[in-house]
C-alpha cells in the first residue's frame, strides 16, 4: 500500500451522484419493506392457522426465499422474467427480488410473533362478538407489532444491504452509482469507501429512526 | 453460407459441471467458515472478557454488519491489488467471507458466553478451579453449545453469500448457472436448477447440524 496515493478530491466530486444513488437505495428499501409486510402478514396468518393451500404457499415461499442466495433471486427475476418476454427494468427487478426475499423472512418473523401472542386473546375477542378480522386487527395485531418490531427493523437493514445487488443488473442505486463513478474517475478504492460510509450511515439512520419510533409508540425498552 | 446459432441445448454433461461448481461453492464456504470460526471464537471470548477489547473491536463488528457484502468484497479486492499481492479469487473470497464470519462468530460467542449462568461460574471457582480452568472446562463448552444453532445460521448465510464471489471470477454455483444460461438460453430451467442445488445443500447442512445439536443436548 506504500506507493498508493489517495485522491479524495477526485472521488469527492462524485459525491452528489452517490447521494442520489442513496436516495434510490432508501426508496427501494422502504418500498420493498412495504410490499414485504403487506404480503407476508396475511400469509403468516394463514400459515399460523395451519392447513390449506395458502399455508402451503407460505411454507414454500419461506423455504425458497431463505435457502437460495439473494443474488440468484435477483438474476431469476431479471433474466428469468426476461426469458418469458416480460422485460422488467432493473429497478423493478431489484424491487421484486428484494420484496420476494423480504416476504420469505417476514413470514417467519410474523409467525413467530403470532405464536407468542397467547391464543386466548384471539378467542376472547371472538367470544366478545368480534369477527376474525376484527379480533386480529384490534387485539392480536397491536401486541404482535411490539414483539416483532425489532426483527422487522433488522430485516429492513438487511433489505437495504441487499438492494446493493442492483449493481449487478445495471441499477444506479448507491453501489451502482459508485460503480459508474469509479469507471469514470478511476478512483475505485476512494469511491467504494465513500459508498461503504454512506451505507453505514444509512444503516445507522434506519436503526436510530426505528428506535425513536419504538420509544414514541411503546416507551423505553 | 449456412449459419447455425452458437447456443446448444442442455446436455447431461452439464450436470457434472454443476456438480463440480457446487463442490467449489462448498470448498469456498468451508474454508471461509473454518477461518472465520478459528478467528471468531478467541475474538468473541476476548470481547466478552475484556471491556477494552469490546470497545476496540466494536467498530469492526458494526461496520462488517452494516456494509453490503458486495462492497466489502470490492474494497478487499481493490486493497489487495493496490498492495501488490496477487491473490486468486478463491483466496479473496476466503479472506472477505472469513472476515465476515469471524465478526459474526465473535458476536455469537460473546452472546452465548454472557448467557452462561454466573452462579455456575462462581461454583466452578469455589471448587478451586483457576479462572483458566473454569473457562476451559465450564464456560467454553457451554458457550459453544449455546452458540451452535446461531453459528449454523451464520454458516448457511455464508454459503448463500459465497454466490457473490462468482463476480470476481471464482466459478461457483451461481456463476456456473450464468455461464450455462448464456450458452443454452434456458433461463428458468438453469436458474431453477441452481436454486434447487442451493436448497439441497442448505437442507443437508441443516439436517446434519440438527443431529449434532441433538447429540450435544444429551
Amino acid at each position: 500500500m506504500s506507493d498508493y496515493h489517495f485522491h479524495w478530491a477526485m472521488a469527492l466530486r462524485d459525491l452528489p451522484a452517490l447521494l442520489q444513488g442513496s436516495l434510490v437505495t432508501l426508496q427501494l428499501t422502504i418500498l420493498s419493506m412495504v410490499i414485504g409486510v403487506a404480503v407476508s402478514v396475511p400469509l403468516a396468518v394463514m400459515r399460523w392457522q395451519g392447513s390449506g393451500i395458502w399455508s402451503a404457499v407460505a411454507g414454500g415461499w419461506v423455504d425458497i426465499a431463505r435457502n437460495t442466495p439473494v443474488l440468484l433471486q435477483v438474476y431469476a427475476v431479471y433474466f428469468g422474467l426476461g426469458a418469458y418476454g416480460l422485460n422488467v427494468s432493473s429497478y423493478m427487478a431489484t424491487l421484486l427480488a428484494i420484496s420476494f426475499n423480504n416476504i420469505g423472512y417476514l413470514i417467519e418473523v410474523f409467525r413467530g410473533g403470532l405464536a407468542s401472542v397467547p391464543r386466548y386473546q384471539y378467542i376472547s375477542g371472538r367470544a366478545l362478538g368480534m369477527s376474525a378480522t376484527q379480533a386480529y386487527a384490534w387485539i392480536v395485531w397491536p401486541q404482535l407489532l411490539r414483539i416483532v418490531f425489532y426483527s422487522v427493523m433488522t430485516q429492513m437493514v438487511w433489505a437495504m444491504l441487499n438492494t446493493s445487488l442492483g449493481l449487478l443488473i445495471g441499477l444506479r442505486e448507491l453501489a451502482g452509482a459508485a460503480q459508474q463513478a469509479q469507471s469514470v474517475n478511476y478512483r475505485t478504492l476512494e469511491t467504494f469507501t465513500m459508498a461503504a460510509v454512506l451505507y453505514y450511515l444509512m444503516a445507522k439512520l434506519l436503526i436510530l429512526g426505528a428506535e425513536r419510533l419504538y420509544t414514541r409508540l411503546y416507551g423505553r425498552r | 453460407m449456412h449459419y447455425t446459432a452458437a447456443w446448444q441445448q442442455l446436455h447431461w454433461s452439464d450436470a457434472t459441471y454443476v456438480l463440480m461448481a457446487s463442490v467449489r461453492t462448498l470448498q469456498l464456504s468451508f474454508t471461509a467458515v473454518l477461518l472465520g470460526t478459528l478467528l471468531g471464537i478467541p475474538l468473541g471470548l476476548a470481547r466478552a472478557l475484556s471491556p477494552v477489547m469490546r470497545v476496540l473491536t466494536a467498530p469492526l463488528v458494526d461496520v462488517v454488519r452494516s456494509v453490503p457484502m458486495i462492497i466489502q468484497l470490492i474494497i478487499f479486492d481493490t486493497c489487495l491489488s493496490i498492495s501488490g499481492w496477487p491473490l486468486s479469487a478463491f483466496q479473496l473470497g476466503t479472506l472477505a467471507l472469513g472476515a465476515w464470519m469471524a465478526m459474526v462468530t465473535a458476536e455469537i460467542v460473546r452472546g452465548a458466553y454472557e448467557a452462561v449462568t454466573p452462579s455456575l461460574r462462581r461454583a466452578a471457582r469455589s471448587l478451586g478451579m483457576s479462572s483458566w480452568q473454569e473457562l476451559r472446562v465450564v464456560s467454553l463448552p457451554l458457550t459453544l453449545r449455546g452458540g451452535f444453532p446461531a453459528w449454523v445460521g451464520a454458516a448457511l448465510c455464508l454459503v448463500k453469500d459465497s454466490a457473490l464471489v462468482g463476480i470476481f471470477g471464482y466459478i461457483e454455483l451461481t456463476k456456473a448457472g450464468q455461464i450455462l444460461n448464456a450458452r443454452t438460453h434456458r433461463t428458468f430451467l438453469v436458474l431453477g436448477g441452481i436454486g434447487a442445488t442451493y436448497f439441497f445443500i442448505c437442507h443437508v447442512i441443516t439436517f446434519c447440524t440438527r443431529r449434532i445439536e441433538r447429540r450435544m443436548a444429551e
